[in-house]
């Protein structure tokens, strides 16, 4: 008994082994002249991994001899993922990048400046505030794919119901709430976690109040404006629309997109303030929602803000295939290509004309996506950046908890934070 | 009793050895031999990472194209920073009570499962080992949804009982939200200990117990004189290890909560993943887990002293 | 009977329930006491389990449903066909087999040396074996891929079974040294009287007896090995590399969760180790040592 089991064992073993042997990969440096490495977070979802390996194929397709080596990635492991591989020097030759990690990707010297490589009527047909939003120091290091601007999700039916209608500004947004909260409902889908996702739409509604969390002043020293009388009306305001008029349902802090998502799905909530890729998820978990979404641009305080949210490819200035990869970006962003992707994925083009010719975003759905993504405006590009927004998240937080705190010191204790992250990073 | 006479055996035992097989290389020459492959692995595989670690703790780095070295600055930063220390007593919190849940249910479960008499041994083995099989991330998910506020199975439970009338905001309440996070994490680490336990109690020799029972011990006398000490080294070292595990655990809190309500579950690990991989500065979180690893080998060192002192 | 006889009689009873094995008490108490857990331990699971069957118009569903209304498999469908995790399910067997049979090798060697020699500097090798497992792993990332691309071993099972072992190594030999540690050491002397050898010693009287240490040791490294994500993600990026951990892990994404596909992969993934687990327990925790002491 015992030496049949060793006798197993001895097998197993020398098989893995063998299989080890066997399935050794040359490193993907090696000098194939036509093969490109691509580090992407497509693959991984669906519906978006389908159809970006269609978009390979064609791409293979029509330039037969050329090799594309796919490796996938989940967002929120990407940077961890690149930095890695720089580190390691393996970086692939076209890497994933969005919003958030372009500035740390261009800090390490890892994103080649695209420029050189288009031409004047290719940068003409990208949104002007996508390209703002993928340009550092003056140069293009992120070719955007898609981008996925926030702006009010809502319910359709129950506005109509209530006899309202849809938020221009941000007292209106918490009156609409009001008149459709109620038997279960409530009216506004709190982000509440102290995440990216809730840090960015407080980040929305702190700056339409008129504070910056984070700026350059003329002399080009990075400031702040939290601690100002409108910064504490904007936390004030969030707080109260959850602990005054309770329009938020409870849970808010620990209700992240997902969580939120599935609420508006559940016939909860009744506006959200998100991303069009939200859409294709709340009708395949509740179809008869089909109908009784609308969109509206973010609502204005003193001014608005939608901050830029893209996603796109950055180019490793090492590749050796440089013109071969730009092809390859540009390939699978051409306007058809945009514009069957936002069919499937919900998420918007980037390319003017494509924002233009599709059918499908040119209704009342889409409405306000489309005024949002042409209205979206870059966030600060300090690498420190994400401390400050996890600041403000704990501020929000913790105001939330306690509806009784005095609302200055606790925004004062906020600046105090901030103010120290910017001098440390000096 | 004889158990313990195992017990104290080794280091007298040791000790005599050292003295009699002074000068003879043969026992020092197997003892290395045998022990020289895992000494191989560690040295190949662990001994750059830790020093690399080490290393970057005293740079401003983004790992790729600035290395400035600055010294002791993260050091004496952190050490002068409350939220850190608040952190690591937080950290020790979790650990302890953590650690102590999981000792306390590994020990119930795994004495009762050893019983002769037990029906469905098998089969109550299965079940309580479960939790161990399933990967971190998808038992930190799924315990999120059963604690949601809005549909989560506790609430619901609860409500349909008519225990509460409100849902309770388990997660979102910096009150509820470390003790959420603590079921969950004895919940999915018990099994564990559990079974290391039961293989250790495999090696308590029955005759042992037939004894005890004869010199008329109680069932709790016989753990007490029998059973702990007979899994006593198994015993202390899966505790040791479950304490290093918890120190620095973090899948399942980050899951979870994210080191939120406010900084309610803020760990020092959350803390080490996002200043490394988040807002980039990897000296500063190399710095944070020098310093943890810095403590669990004073904890490691002290155990080790006082057990001396203890034989 | 006389009321003599009937006391003599329960009291002999008493003696065989106190004296023999066979007669012992039903065990009540202890019986409430694991079904109590076993219910706390299968709530999450079967919460699981119903996941995995559930549609996804039904996931969120408030109330929530404690039974599916309608059953559907598309979770195990997706999860065979969207994600080829028959592949993940080949990469996670080889890596994880591979590294579990050498790292127990290597500490069981290391392990028994421990508890039974005292050899130069034994102190410092069993706290350095420790001191590995304390710095958080994160860190550790970087380094080990640029080991592994030394030595050309991204993306191969070589190259993850080698760093398997090293994580596994340093707990298995802690944990095989306490088992050693539990096992009589007069059976080494009377065995070393018979003649036997150091190897003999080893191989013969005192590997036997650690068979459940053994084989809960490799529960353990198999485990976790089996679970294990993050350097899985970072070491092997290409598709076809893929084990089942990373599979699982990649459902998993800020904006996206795809919950029954996650549930029902993991129940696949898991169902080997409840088998594995179930049948294989008798080998780790019958008597079998208790037996054999007495030898």
């Amino acid at each position: 008994m015992k030496k049949t089991v060793l006798i197993a064992l001895a097998v197993l073993l020398s098989s893995a082994m063998l299989f080890a042997g066997g399935q050794t990969e040359t490193a993907s440096s090696s000098n194939a002249p036509q093969k490109l490495t691509v580090l992407t977070t497509a693959i991984t979802q669906n519906p978006e991994g389908p159809l970006f390996e269609e978009y390979v194929a064609e791409f293979k397709e029509a330039h037969p001899g050329v090799e594309i080596e796919l490796s996938g990635i989940p967002n929120n492991q990407a940077l961890q993922q690149i930095t890695t591989l720089a580190a390691g020097g393996s970086l692939p030759d076209i890497f994933v990048s969005t919003e958030n990690t372009i500035g740390a990707l261009y800090d390490m010297g890892i994103t080649e400046d695209l420029t050189p490589y288009m031409s004047d009527a290719e940068m003409a047909d990208i949104v002007d505030s996508v390209v703002a939003g993928s340009t550092i120091d003056g140069k293009f290091v992120m070719y955007p794919w898609y981008s996925g601007p926030n702006a009010v999700l809502y319910r359709t039916d129950w506005l109509e119901e209530a006899g309202v209608e849809p938020p221009k500004t941000l007292e209106e947004m918490v009156e609409v709430a009001q008149a459709i909260t109620g038997n279960n409902r409530y009216g506004f889908g709190m982000i509440g976690t102290n995440d990216d996702s809730g840090q960015t739409r407080f980040v929305m509604i702190l700056r339409s109040f008129g504070a910056r969390e984070l700026y350059q002043d003329e002399d080009g020293n990075w400031k702040t404006e939290v601690g100002t009388p409108e910064s504490v009306k904007a936390f004030e305001y969030f707080r109260d629309l959850r602990t005054k008029y309770n329009v938020a349902p409870p849970g808010a802090l620990e209700n992240s997109f997902n969580e939120n998502v599935n609420l508006m799905a559940a016939e909860q909530i009744g506006m959200l303030i998100s991303g069009s890729n939200s859409i294709g998820k709340i009708f395949t978990q509740n179809p008869d929602l089909q109908g009784k979404l609308g969109s509206v641009e973010m609502p204005v305080g003193v001014t608005t803000f939608t901050p830029v949210s893209i996603l796109g490819w950055s180019l490793n200035p090492e590749s050796k295939n440089k013109d071969l990869a730009v092809e390859f970006m540009k390939f699978i962003s051409d306007k058809d290509r945009q514009i069957r992707w936002v069919e499937t994925t919900g998420r918007m083009p980037v390319s003017k004309d494509a924002l233009a010719n599709s059918d499908y975003i040119n209704t009342p759905l889409f409405e306000g996506y489309v005024a949002a993504s042409d209205a979206m405006q870059p966030a600060p590009q300090a690498s420190f950046y994400p401390e400050i927004k996890t600041e403000l998240g704990r501020t929000y937080q913790l105001l939330i908890t306690n509806p009784n705190l005095d609302v200055e010191k606790a925004v004062k204790d906020c600046q105090a934070a901030i103010e120290r992250i910017i001098a440390n990073n000096k | 009793m004889p158990s313990q006479k195992n017990q104290a055996l080794p280091n007298s035992e040791t000790k005599a050895l050292k003295i009699r097989k002074k000068g003879s290389l043969t026992q020092d020459w197997v003892g290395n031999l045998f022990s020289f492959p895992a000494l191989f692995v560690m040295v190949a595989m662990v001994v750059y990472p830790l020093i690399y670690g080490i290393v970057i703790s005293f740079y401003n780095t983004n790992l790729i194209n600035r290395f400035e070295f600055v010294g002791l600055r993260y050091y004496g930063r952190l050490l002068t920073d409350m939220t850190f220390y608040k952190s690591i007593l937080l950290t020790v919190w979790f650990t302890v009570v953590t650690v102590a849940g999981r000792a306390v249910l590994a020990l119930l479960f795994s004495s009762i499962l050893v019983k002769d008499n037990m029906p469905c041994k098998k089969l109550f083995r299965s079940i309580l080992v479960l939790p161990w099989f399933f990967p971190d991330v998808v038992i930190g998910i799924v315990w999120k949804w059963l604690f949601n506020t809005n549909y989560g199975l506790f609430n619901f439970i609860l409500q349909s009982l008519h225990i509460i009338d409100q849902p309770i905001e388990w997660l979102s309440n910096p009150s509820t939200a470390m003790w959420a996070v603590i079921v969950a994490s004895i919940w999915k680490g018990f099994p564990f200990m559990m079974v290391m336990l039961m293989a250790a109690l495999q090696t308590v020799p029955k005759d042992l117990y037939e004894a005890a029972e004869l010199d008329g011990c109680n069932s709790f006398k016989q753990f007490q004189h029998v059973t702990f000490p007979g899994i006593m080294p198994v015993f202390s070292t899966t505790m040791m290890l479950e304490i290093m595990w918890c120190f620095k655990h973090f899948t399942m809190i980050w899951n979870l909560t994210k080191g939120g309500p406010v900084d309610a579950t803020r760990v020092v690990s959350i803390d080490i993943y996002k200043t490394g991989f988040e807002y980039m500065r990897f000296g500063e979180s190399s710095t944070r887990a020098v310093i943890v690893f810095v403590i669990i080998i004073a904890f490691t060192l002290l155990q080790k002293f006082l057990q001396r002192k203890k034989d | 009977m006389s009321a003599e006889a009937a006391k003599i009689e329960k009291k002999a009873e008493k003696s065989v329930v106190k004296h023999g094995k066979k007669v012992k008490r039903f065990p009540v108490v202890s019986l409430i006491i694991v079904i109590l857990g076993s219910i706390g331990v299968l709530v999450p699971v079967y919460w699981m389990v119903i996941t995995a069957f559930k549609p996804s118009t039904e996931l969120f569903s408030i109330p929530p449903t404690i039974w599916p209304k309608n059953f559907t498999l598309q979770g195990f469908k997706n999860v065979i066909h969207l994600y080829d995790f028959p592949t993940y399910f080949l990469n996670s067997m080889i890596v994880v087999c591979g590294s579990t049979i050498l790292t127990l090798v290597v500490s069981t060697l290391a392990g028994y040396a421990a508890s039974r020699y005292n050899f130069k500097g034994k102190g410092a090798f069993l706290g350095f074996v420790l001191v590995t497992q304390m710095f958080p792993s994160v860190i550790m990332l970087i380094p080990y891929f640029r080991i592994l691309r030394m030595y050309h071993l991204i993306n191969t099972y070589l190259g993850l079974i080698i760093v398997y072992i090293s994580f596994q190594t340093p707990l298995c030999t802690w944990l095989m040294y306490s088992y050693f540690k539990t096992i009589p050491k007069e059976l080494d002397q009377a065995a070393s009287i018979d003649g036997l050898n150091h190897w003999g010693i080893f191989w013969r009287i005192n590997l036997p007896l650690a068979v459940p240490g053994l084989a809960s040791t490799a529960i353990y490294s198999f485990i976790n090995s089996w679970n294990e994500f993050q350097f899985a993600l970072t070491l092997t990026s290409s598709e076809r590399m893929k084990t089942v951990a990373v599979g699982i892990g990649e459902m998993l994404d800020d904006t996206n969760v795809f919950y029954s596909d996650m549930m029902a992969a993991c129940i696949l993934a898991s169902i080997p180790l409840i088998i594995f687990f179930f049948f294989g327990q008798n080998l780790f925790f019958a008597g079998m040592t208790a037996g054999s002491v007495k030898e």
